[in-house]
């Protein structure tokens, strides 16, 4: 990728979510929209009109499966461990909060899961991961992962200080997420793998609460 | 002679003497009294009373007979007289010499809208019917004749239906005819003496058959003729004359002041030569050639009596016979004495009619001196009256003799005779009599009979049947409004007062009534003034020779009248429905019944539903019955209504609860009516001013209104029903069991189902045992009886300890069923004070046991706004989430826990957790609170778990044993339930509060209202959007492509 391009993406990305972080919202249909717009919509036309790139580039493909699969294992299991620390040490599971229709009843929750987190894991799978870490990966090749989990860091400390707990999955699954991303050359892999810590998460929850 | 035969002879003539004397005394008084008894006028021109006259008679026994009489009832078929139902009038004549079937029926039907247009005095009628419907005889007015008219054709068709006949020819009409008795021909056989009115004369002959009839109240008969008067002369030298008393003249006299001697020498004299003076009174003719029967009539003046005497028609003058003389110095004036010159002594004078001044010399050329002389000849019979004149001519004045040929007398004697059948009259254009024996084709074409037979209803001639000879029944089709009557003719069974071997020919009324007669009766005297005379009398000497005015003691005394029978018909008809003499009974009633016989009145609703119902009776068309219900309440509560009791109208007051729907009360058909008695306390406390609290009474009265083919008539009725109230309560507690399954109910404890609303519908769990108790502190009830949803409860010492009598007031009832389903538990007892049986019960409703957590202090914690949701009218309503609330960040939290049923409360383990961390410390406690302290944009999960179920494991297997040993319940069937529930409360920055609701706005408002602000967020995307990329645009634009160094 030339400098140019690069450059100008790192402006783009740069604008983008300082425009995001400061876009005002009134309501929850408004803020999915905006992360639409901002997050998939956005990049695409950016690379439509400016990088004209493939959107396997992205990793918008199946790519490396037995890549994919492996270190999506890996990451679980130190993401499980992790999240077992700290829980048991720092009460993260206290601080950690669902919404309560979804321990009404069964139903509630797997259209919670697999319409409204899928779609939330979707979307960043394909920002940060898809867009910004590639990206960066023609330039910092690995450390773009820290990159990308850094700027989603950055973000979260912006808009959702407040909801820390509730972005820590993210926060704490997204190096891994990069990592499966940039072996597998797919974000299949690394959104199933972030999917299914925060179901497997949630469930915790709703246990816990029930 | 002896002494004895002497004496014998004395005593003999003393007895004979005042044997004599007692007889003359006696006979004098009879002379005195008739002389006195005239009324008015002279009494000297009185006549002697009649043997039949009321003063002959003892008691006034001859005219009390009984007259003949009729008595008309109703009949139908079906035993009720409704719209078209074929009525039959059955006539029983009483009092009549002859059988029924000689006797002449005379039936008239009135039928609505055919009311007279003419009264018979002539005024107008009071409801003048549509002549065209009902004049039937075509004279232009409604009639008594149209009546009979009316009936007379019924009774002549019978069921012949004469549609078509052409009336060409007919039979002989002596075979159809029938000829009346009294004719209404003059016919040599009958003598020209019939009845002839009935043929358009007049008057009958004299002596043509008499007929009476008699005044209802005083049972006097009247014989139906004219009468004449007679007045007869004043003897020879005599004249009659009309004389007024307290005659006077104004006369012109010489002045006494007037000096002819001056007067000749002065020719300015002023004193006038004569002055008027004004005579005396005195009695004076005033007209001197009365003409018969116009200024001078024969008055009856004691009609009972049989008494007339003259009277002049000018006011206050007194008919008598004078001496008429010109040679006298009175110059035609009557004195008595009637002597030449005039007497001095003079009794009695009488002026010749304007004599006064002459007589008295009272004129201008007479000087006052000579004057004196002659006015005192006359002067001191001044002020004498006609009447005390013409006494001293008849009777003298105690020194000269008087002359009685000079009373003046008028006595009546008989005219003709104005008796008539009152059969149906035919037009004039019909041409016939009816009657006359002789029935022709136009006489059955009016009639509507069959002229190829001589009876058309089989049942005597036609015209036989139209004279009504022996129709005693009459049926027609009834019309709402008929009224029929009936007169019947023939010979009483009463001789006539006359020289022959006659009865009285009477007529008897349907209805007894005739007060145009009455009214005759009662204003007794009639005069002979020229006007036609209707109630008066005349005298029959023996034998039925002409009676001597003079001496009527040997004659018989008839009263009379002239008036038309045809007059009192109308108020001799009769209503078929309300005749007392019918066996039908066709007015429309109502009659109300209730059940049940004692309901309860429970103001909390649970009352029983008092089921009312109107039988209607006699109604042609009961589908069509309006009805209108009303409910009054008696304001003496519980004690017995009786004729006087106040009733005050509820109706309006249970259509509010409602007990009853307005629509329900009122309308066709409606002859139902439910009452649920939920009558709250406040109502009948504002209407009974005695006591209720054991009851008080209801009158629920319906009211009917039939349609025109009822009559429109109304009807009423109503029911009195005691309503009991639900005294005493039932109570709930709660229950625990002992190992062995005795139950025990907590009654010192918290009683469940307490609050109004549950008192109507007590929440249970499925299965739950409830106690329930009916305070019975008094003791006042007993043999209480116990069913749950109809099937017996009892509770004896085998279930708890606490049931010491078999039917005492305390149960345990298990609530078994499905959710929402619903079990009913009464307890009926016998209240030992009032003697009465009183009946309570609780409605108990299975529900699902579910638990809540509610904030009590939504300032500090309140539901999130979720948004709005619009109704059918587009109207927006604020939603509130249940499952998340908000609190402010540093604020306290207060949290609650309801559950449903109530009850589970005391029965119920709680557990609480706070973000998934069991608080033990807030175990079972039904409120919580604790401090927000999170910062804005986290949350608490709240939780708590519910274990229903009573106490530790144990007592809910005590209790399954008891449910197992009293009412055979498997243990398997109770299940402890346990629910969690859940709560999250989001913290948000301090300042914040529940968005308070909005006003509802209209769905159009709403969607306009935010269209702007999506509207506005797209726009801002597009444009930040295209912003975005332009500027992207622009650094990729500005910078150098070889930036850097260039890389694959």
């Amino acid at each position: 990728m030339k400098y140019k391009e690069f450059l100008g993406t790192i402006f783009f990305i740069t604008a983008s979510l300082i425009i995001y972080a400061l876009f005002p919202v009134i309501n929850s249909f408004q803020q999915v929209f905006i992360m639409l717009v901002f997050f998939i919509a956005f990049p695409l036309s950016f690379n439509k009109l400016f990088l004209k790139k493939k959107l396997n580039f992205y990793g918008l493909e199946f790519g490396n499966w037995k890549q994919g699969l492996l270190w999506s294992f890996y990451s679980l299991i130190i993401v499980c461990f992790i999240f077992f620390i700290i829980s048991y040490f720092f009460g993260f599971l206290k601080n950690y909060s669902i919404p309560i229709f979804i321990t009404k009843s069964f139903l509630n929750f797997i259209v919670y899961e697999f319409l409204l987190t899928a779609l939330f894991v979707l979307i960043y799978e394909f920002y940060f991961r898809g867009f910004i870490l590639f990206i960066f990966e023609t330039k910092f090749s690995f450390w773009a992962i820290l990159v990308q989990a850094l700027i989603f860091l950055s973000l979260v400390l912006v808009i959702g200080h407040n909801s820390l707990f509730l972005f820590l999955p993210y926060l704490i699954f997204a190096p891994f997420a990069g990592l499966i991303a940039l072996k597998s050359r797919s974000i299949i892999y690394s959104g199933v793998a972030q999917f299914l810590i925060i179901l497997i998460l949630d469930t915790l929850m709703v246990r816990i609460i029930s | 002679m002896g002494k004895k035969k002497k004496q014998r002879k004395i005593n003999k003539i003393a007895a004979w003497v005042v044997v004599f004397g007692v007889i003359f005394s006696e006979i004098t008084p009879i002379v005195v009294q008739a002389a006195s008894l005239t009324t008015s006028g002279s009494t000297i021109g009185a006549s002697i009373g009649p043997i039949n006259s009321a003063n002959n008679q003892r008691m006034g026994t001859s005219n009390k007979q009984q007259s003949p009489d009729v008595t008309v009832s109703f009949s139908v078929a079906s035993g009720i007289i409704t719209q078209g139902a074929k009525v039959t009038a059955t006539a029983a004549p009483g009092y009549f010499k002859d059988d029924s079937s000689k006797l002449y029926y005379t039936w008239y039907l009135e039928r609505n809208g055919c009311g007279l247009t003419k009264n018979p005095d002539g005024s107008k009628g009071k409801n003048p019917g549509d002549i065209n419907r009902c004049d039937l005889d075509g004279d232009g007015e409604i009639t008594v004749n149209d009546w009979k008219i009316a009936a007379t054709q019924i009774i002549v068709k019978g069921s012949y239906d004469n549609t078509g006949e052409t009336y060409s020819s007919s039979v002989d009409p002596g075979l159809s005819g029938y000829e009346a008795n009294p004719s209404p021909s003059n016919t040599s056989a009958n003598g020209n003496k019939g009845w002839v009115i009935n043929s358009g004369a007049d008057v009958n002959s004299v002596d043509a058959p008499n007929c009476y009839v008699q005044e209802p109240e005083s049972g006097v008969n009247y014989e139906l003729r004219k009468v004449d008067p007679l007045i007869q002369a004043c003897p020879s030298g005599y004249q009659k004359v009309c004389a007024t008393s307290g005659q006077n003249a104004s006369c012109e006299v010489l002045n006494p002041s007037y000096d002819p001697v001056a007067a000749a020498g002065d020719p300015n004299y002023a004193i006038p030569k004569t002055i008027t003076q004004t005579t005396d009174k005195f009695c004076a003719i005033t007209n001197d050639s009365p003409v018969d029967n116009k200024d001078i009539y024969c008055k009856v003046t004691d009609l009972a009596n049989f008494q007339t005497a003259p009277y002049c028609n000018t006011p206050n003058a007194v008919a008598m016979c004078v001496k008429y003389s010109t040679v006298t110095a009175a110059e035609g004036n009557a004195v008595f004495p009637d002597t030449t010159p005039v007497s001095s002594s003079l009794a009695a004078l009488v002026f010749k009619k304007n004599n006064l001044c002459s007589s008295l010399n009272r004129n201008a050329t007479t000087p006052p001196a000579w004057l004196t002389t002659k006015n005192t000849l006359f002067s001191g019979l001044q002020n004498q009256t006609c009447e005390t004149a013409q006494g001293v001519f008849v009777n003298g004045d105690g020194t000269n003799t008087g002359d009685t040929s000079t009373i003046l007398n008028c006595s009546t004697t008989k005219a003709g005779n104005v008796c008539k059948h009152l059969f149906a009259k035919e037009p004039r254009s019909v041409g016939g009599v009816v009657g006359d024996g002789k029935f022709t084709l136009a006489e059955k074409k009016f009639w509507g009979a069959n002229p190829s037979v001589s009876s058309t209803n089989g049942s005597g001639a036609d015209e036989a049947n139209v004279v009504g000879l022996g129709v005693d029944k009459f049926s027609w089709l009834y019309t709402t409004g008929d009224q029929v009557g009936v007169v019947v003719e023939g010979d009483s069974a009463f001789q006539t007062n006359h020289a022959d071997a006659a009865y009285k020919r009477m007529w008897a009324f349907s209805n007894n009534q005739c007060t145009a007669l009455s009214d005759l009766h009662n204003n007794p005297v009639s005069t002979f003034d020229g006007s036609p005379t209707v109630n008066s009398m005349y005298l029959e000497g023996p034998g039925g020779a002409t009676c001597d005015p003079t001496n009527t003691s040997g004659c018989t005394g008839f009263l009379t009248t002239e008036l038309d029978l045809d007059s009192c018909l109308e108020e001799n008809l009769l209503d078929p429905t309300s005749n007392e003499n019918s066996d039908v009974n066709s007015k429309l009633n109502l009659q109300v019944v209730s059940e049940p016989a004692n309901p309860i009145n429970d103001p909390a609703g649970r009352g029983d539903t008092l089921n009312v119902t109107a039988a209607s009776f006699n109604s042609q068309d009961s589908n069509s019955l309006s009805y209108n219900w009303t409910v009054q309440l008696s304001r003496d509560g519980s004690m017995a209504p009786i004729d006087t009791t106040s009733w005050k109208d509820i109706t309006t007051d249970l259509e509010a609860i409602p007990s009853f729907s307005a629509a329900d009360a009122s309308g066709i058909g409606k002859q139902k009516l439910a009452i649920k008695l939920n009558l709250s306390d406040a109502l009948i406390k504002g209407v009974v001013t005695g006591k209720a609290s054991d009851g008080f009474y209801l009158k629920i009265k319906a009211k009917a209104k039939g349609t025109a083919i009822d009559g429109s008539q109304d009807a009423e009725g109503f029911v009195m029903v005691k309503v009991r109230q639900q005294q005493n309560e039932i109570k709930i507690y709660g229950v625990t069991a002992n190992n062995t399954g005795m139950l025990t109910m907590d009654s010192g404890g918290v009683e469940l189902c307490a609050s109004a609303a549950e008192k109507s519908r007590c929440y249970v769990a499925q299965n739950e045992i409830v106690g329930i108790m009916v305070d019975n502190k008094q003791n006042e009830l007993t043999n209480f009886s116990w069913k749950a949803n109809g099937a017996a409860v009892t509770c004896d010492a085998s279930v708890s300890s606490q049931c010491t009598t078999a039917a005492g007031n305390k149960v345990f009832v298990p609530i078994l069923g499905n959710e929402n389903e619903a079990v009913d538990v009464t307890a009926k007892a016998v209240n030992t004070k009032t003697n009465e049986a009183v009946e309570l019960s609780r409605h108990f409703v299975i529900t699902k046991m579910q638990a809540q957590i509610n904030s009590t202090d939504e300032t500090k914690v309140w539901p999130k706004f979720l948004g709005y949701y619009k109704d059918l009218n587009g109207n927006r309503y604020p939603d509130y989430s249940k499952s998340v609330f908000e609190a402010a960040q540093n604020s306290t939290a207060d949290l609650l826990a309801t559950f449903y049923p109530s009850s589970l409360a005391d029965q119920s383990q709680l557990e609480w957790t706070i973000d998934g961390e069991t608080k033990y410390e807030l175990s079972n406690k039904k409120q919580i609170n604790f401090p927000i302290k999170k910062t804005e944009g986290e949350s608490y999960n709240i939780g708590f778990s519910v274990k229903y179920k009573t106490g530790s494991d144990s007592q809910v297997n005590n209790l399954r044993k008891a449910l197992l040993k009293d009412w055979k319940i498997e243990p398997a069937n109770l299940i402890d339930e346990q629910e969690n529930v859940s709560l999250q409360i989001n913290v948000v920055s301090p300042g914040s509060q529940k968005v308070a609701s909005k006003e509802v706005q209209s769905g159009l408002a709403s969607l306009i209202s935010h269209l702007p602000e999506n509207l506005m967020f797209l726009l801002k995307i597009v444009v930040t959007s295209g912003a975005l990329l332009l500027l992207t645009g622009i650094v990729f634009a500005v910078m150098p492509e070889n930036i850097f160094s260039e890389d694959n």
